[in-house]
């Protein structure tokens, strides 16, 4: 069976076409026959952040090449599309409703399901595509711009959360500082970059809520600023080295909580923010400390994508079957129990 | 024999129509205020389903770019765009101020068509009859209503208010003097669609597909916003 999936929750226009066993209930054995994404970081990039009208105005523009490149990398035409599937939420409305009408459009002409995909669940399956073979039960950190969940997976395919954070999402704090620091958008990159020239315990920031699953970022950001002006002399370097210092502090020693509330075999990180070299040495050093495995998938997995949605899709229709036609989009969707 | 299908989301209420050779054969009009993602596509199927028409038969698909909602604008040309490429036949882009106009010019008749923006403002053009529909005097604009209707009183009583913007601000239109057009003419019609669309495809080779974006004619808000906010305080 092949699934058409279609992501346009933030500011990526991405489709991809997915093989998945039939009758496939898991989000394993599936074979990701391509997958395209049209990145947006450079229309948003003036802003200092993602703006949601141009966001949405540019996924107009985008969604028919992308979904064309998608069918043609994978080597087959909509009429060999068995469903199709949609990020539904959480996300931007106006960018969600573009990729959701375009995936009903492309299921009434077809002739085949529509599925609408939890985009927060998508991201917890991501790590099966690229390697089947993860040892259970997994506790999955899934940091972005728009989100920070702990996440427990007992088996392929289930979830619950274990924590998140009650603010910011981590990647928006690296958004925020780098545009406090001048450093320009996105800020995860060019701090992870700024961060190896600099001492990450140059200045002792804070590590918000000790010894809970939950995280917070905005007081963070707020000592970064306040610190800052206080230090107009201060090293730019060990600024971006020290507040990134206290960013993966708090996820890890979060992901050490979690992992112990789930009794995880496995970590495995999902997110933009699964890029920052920092994050991925010192989540690699806690599996090694603690007996566990580690797996840290390519940022292609990480970041958002079409895979993943379309993966989820493919699960979601053999448990649930179609979304109709009538439904909508939902932009604070959380993740619920699954 | 041509089938068109053609629908417009720019306003509170989704049209759809399936034409046959430039007449209506069936039409679906739902109320749908924030809701045209959900109603769009099974009023398509609704439609297509009663003209008994299969959509592989179909030679075309019209839609309105606006201007008007933003959300509903994105859903409309989205699904018209997509089933287009995916089909492989033409899609053609019509005004929306066009579409509203088109029942009513007429050869001593000029029209002025305005649908309401929010924000104390109102999209508007002015049309006269032509051989095939109305034809633009005044160039699609976003102005305050009370603009749209000093223009108006100019044009004297032989002019026609249509649309929704004309609705909502009724009061400032009645005191130009102009025949102030009711409900039904409020909205974007089917048999208007159905006609603009025909006689466009006839006539003028149909746009590509991937070219074919809403007519905001507004710059984004939220960028607007955004820079206003990006220069106070940054804490």
């Amino acid at each position: 069976m092949l699934v058409l999936g279609i992501e346009t929750s933030c500011d990526e226009t991405a489709a991809a076409v997915v093989e998945v066993p039939p009758g496939a209930s898991a989000p394993i054995g599936l074979r990701i026959r391509s997958s395209v994404v049209s990145s947006q970081v450079d229309l948003h990039a003036r802003y200092g952040g993602v703006v949601p009208e141009v966001a949405s105005r540019a996924h107009v523009e985008w969604i028919v090449p992308v979904v064309a490149d998608a069918l043609a990398e994978a080597g087959v035409g909509l009429d060999r599309i068995d469903a199709v599937a949609a990020t539904s939420g959480p996300g931007l409305a106006g960018a969600l409703l573009v990729g959701v009408s375009a995936a009903k459009a492309l299921a009434l002409v077809a002739g085949v399901p529509y599925v609408g995909v939890n985009h927060l669940e998508a991201h917890c399956n991501a790590g099966w595509l690229e390697q089947p073979e993860l040892g259970t039960p997994l506790a999955v950190l899934l940091v972005s711009g728009g989100h920070t969940l702990l996440v427990g997976v007992d088996a392929p395919g289930t979830h619950r959360v274990l924590g998140g954070t009650v603010d910011d999402a981590a990647g928006e704090a690296f958004d925020k500082v780098a545009r406090f620091l001048g450093l320009g958008y996105p800020g995860g990159p060019v701090i992870d970059r700024l961060a190896r020239t600099g001492d990450p315990g140059a200045v002792a920031y804070p590590r918000a809520m000790p010894g809970t699953l939950d995280c917070s970022f905005s007081g963070l950001k707020t000592a970064v600023v306040q610190h800052v002006r206080a230090h107009p002399d201060v090293a730019v370097a060990d600024v971006a080295a020290s507040f990134q210092e206290a960013v993966v502090d708090q996820l890890v020693s979060k992901l050490a909580l979690a992992a112990d509330a789930a009794g995880a075999a496995t970590l495995v990180l999902g997110g933009g923010v699964a890029a920052n070299s920092r994050l991925r040495e010192r989540t690699a050093a806690l599996a090694a400390e603690t007996g566990r495995a580690v797996f840290l998938p390519p940022p292609a997995l990480c970041t958002d994508n079409a895979a993943m949605i379309a993966a989820t899709g493919a699960v979601r229709l053999v448990a649930d079957g179609p979304t109709p036609l009538d439904a909508g989009v939902d932009p604070g969707l959380g993740l619920g129990p699954g | 024999m041509t089938w068109l299908l053609a629908f417009d989301t720019a306003t509170d209420v989704v049209t759809v129509a399936v034409g046959r050779d430039g007449v209506p054969v069936a039409t679906v009009a739902v109320d749908s205020a924030r809701t045209h993602a959900e109603q769009l596509v099974p009023a398509v199927h609704r439609c297509t389903t009663e003209a008994g028409v299969a959509l592989d038969r179909l030679d075309a698909i019209a839609v309105g770019v606006g201007p008007g909602r933003f959300t509903g604008l994105r859903v409309g040309v989205t699904t018209a765009k997509v089933m287009a490429d995916a089909l492989g036949i033409p899609v053609i882009g019509l005004s929306t101020l066009a579409v509203l106009a088109a029942p009513w010019v007429a050869p001593d008749r000029e029209v002025v068509s305005v649908i309401d923006a929010r924000r104390r403002e109102v999209y508007w053009a002015r049309y006269r009859a032509g051989p095939a529909g109305p034809v633009p005097a005044a160039p699609e604009a976003v102005a305050p209503p009370a603009e749209v209707a000093a223009a108006v009183a100019e044009r004297g009583p032989s002019a026609w208010v249509v649309g929704d913007g004309a609705l909502r601000h009724r009061d400032l239109f009645a005191a130009t003097g102009a025949h102030l057009a009711d409900a039904a003419a409020a909205v974007p019609g089917a048999g208007a669609l159905v006609a603009l669309g025909t006689a466009r495809l006839a006539v003028a080779p149909a746009g590509s597909a991937r070219a074919l974006v809403p007519v905001y004619l507004r710059e984004s808000d939220a960028a607007i916003n955004w820079e206003q906010a990006a220069r106070g305080p940054s804490t």
